[in-house]
């Protein structure tokens, strides 16, 4: 209890001690004539910086009329007052818009790749239909010209229906007679 | 200018739809209650008069143009007007490195001695502001602030706080080391006038 309090004055004066440290320091005050004499003192010097702070810089009228001319002067020159701060928002506002309909699409309607179209159906009035083919039986001195008329037709003849062919083939059996011998 | 207004949280609050409107008076009015206070409290950091005047005005100027973003929920209108001035304080601080104040700053402010003084105690007056100018030039720029608000503006230390943007302790530790280290640097033969010119 007979440590001076001076190095704890400020802290004092300025509420800045724990409440037991606050209490000690008031008490040593009240007993101790030297810390209570810089208490004293302290306390004066505050007022008195308290007193000069509160004039310092008190500006003349001059300043103020200079500073009213120059501070409307500027506030004029912006009336009426045209606020485009909502601009910035309307543009992230449609970037967001931009991005979320592309990505919805590409995740609707998937990846895309190139492949053919699918043929379109057939006709049913052009489609190809076998068609009956009747031969007259040949007669004996057109049978050798027949063979040799039917011979390169054999080749076109394996297009053509098996009946067709069944009927015609014992016909070229016959016609050349055998050499002498 | 007529004679200054007493500052009125209230009033200001109904003078500022007015001015939002584009009503002259009332820009008028809104000046003249809050130039003095922005004018004092630049001085009180930079100490230096021009720098004060043009800072009064970028203040004032952008205030006035920002008056439709000010919130009266989040904080008063003067500790929103003091915030903008600290900021702009500290800018102009950056430009321009702070001589010593002379004797001569103060007198071109229009700051007179007290009436009906004697030629003496003028010049001891003159001699004791004379010191503490100097002893606050000495502080740092962060304690000048702190001071200027709390003892140049009788804010508290949460206003102080909000201003400053640090957190109400330390707004109390600036005042606290300020208050240290001026009573330190004023000699005991200026604490003695001091104590002498009070009385």
């Amino acid at each position: 209890m007979n440590r001076h309090v001076k190095h704890l004055l400020s802290a004092y004066a300025h509420d800045q001690l724990s409440p037991s440290r606050r209490r000690r320091v008031t008490h040593h005050l009240s007993r101790c004539e030297q810390c209570r004499a810089a208490w004293l003192r302290d306390q004066e010097t505050v007022g008195r910086i308290r007193r000069e702070m509160r004039t310092l810089g008190m500006p003349d009228r001059a300043v103020l009329a200079r500073g009213y001319g120059a501070v409307m002067g500027q506030v004029r020159l912006n009336r009426p007052h045209l606020s485009f701060h909502w601009l910035p928002s309307l543009g992230m506002g449609l970037a967001v818009m931009l991005t979320f309909a592309l990505l919805t699409s590409a995740l609707i309607g998937g990846a895309t790749y190139a492949g053919a179209a699918p043929l379109p159906p057939i006709p049913a009035e052009i489609q190809a239909t076998w068609t009956p083919v009747v031969t007259e039986p040949p007669t004996a001195p057109t049978l050798v010209a027949a063979a040799e008329d039917v011979r390169p037709v054999a080749s076109q003849s394996a297009e053509m229906h098996p009946d067709v062919l069944s009927t015609s083939i014992p016909l070229m059996l016959s016609p050349v007679p055998d050499a002498p011998r | 200018m007529a004679a200054k207004k007493i500052y009125d949280e209230n009033e200001i609050r109904e003078l500022i739809p007015r001015c939002i409107a584009g009503d002259e008076t009332a820009y008028a009015a809104l000046y003249e209650m809050c130039a003095s206070g922005v004018y004092r409290l630049a001085y009180s950091i930079l100490l230096h008069q021009q720098d004060a005047e043009d800072v009064m005005q970028e203040a004032l100027v952008y205030a006035f143009k920002s008056l439709h973003q000010y919130d009266p929920s989040r904080a008063g209108f003067r500790t929103w007007l003091y915030h903008i001035t600290v900021s702009r304080c500290r800018n102009a601080r950056r430009r321009k490195w702070l001589p010593t104040v002379r004797l001569s700053h103060l007198l071109d402010l229009g700051i007179e001695p007290m009436d009906e003084q004697e030629p003496e105690i003028d010049y001891e007056w003159q001699n004791a502001r004379e010191t503490l100018d100097h002893a606050l030039s000495q502080l740092s720029p962060r304690l000048r602030e702190a001071l200027a608000l709390r003892y140049g503006q009788d804010l508290t230390y949460r206003e102080m706080s909000e201003i400053l943007g640090c957190p109400q302790k330390t707004a109390e530790s600036r005042v606290r080391l300020a208050h240290e280290s001026l009573r330190t640097m004023l000699t005991e033969a200026d604490a003695a006038f001091l104590r002498e010119f009070s009385t």
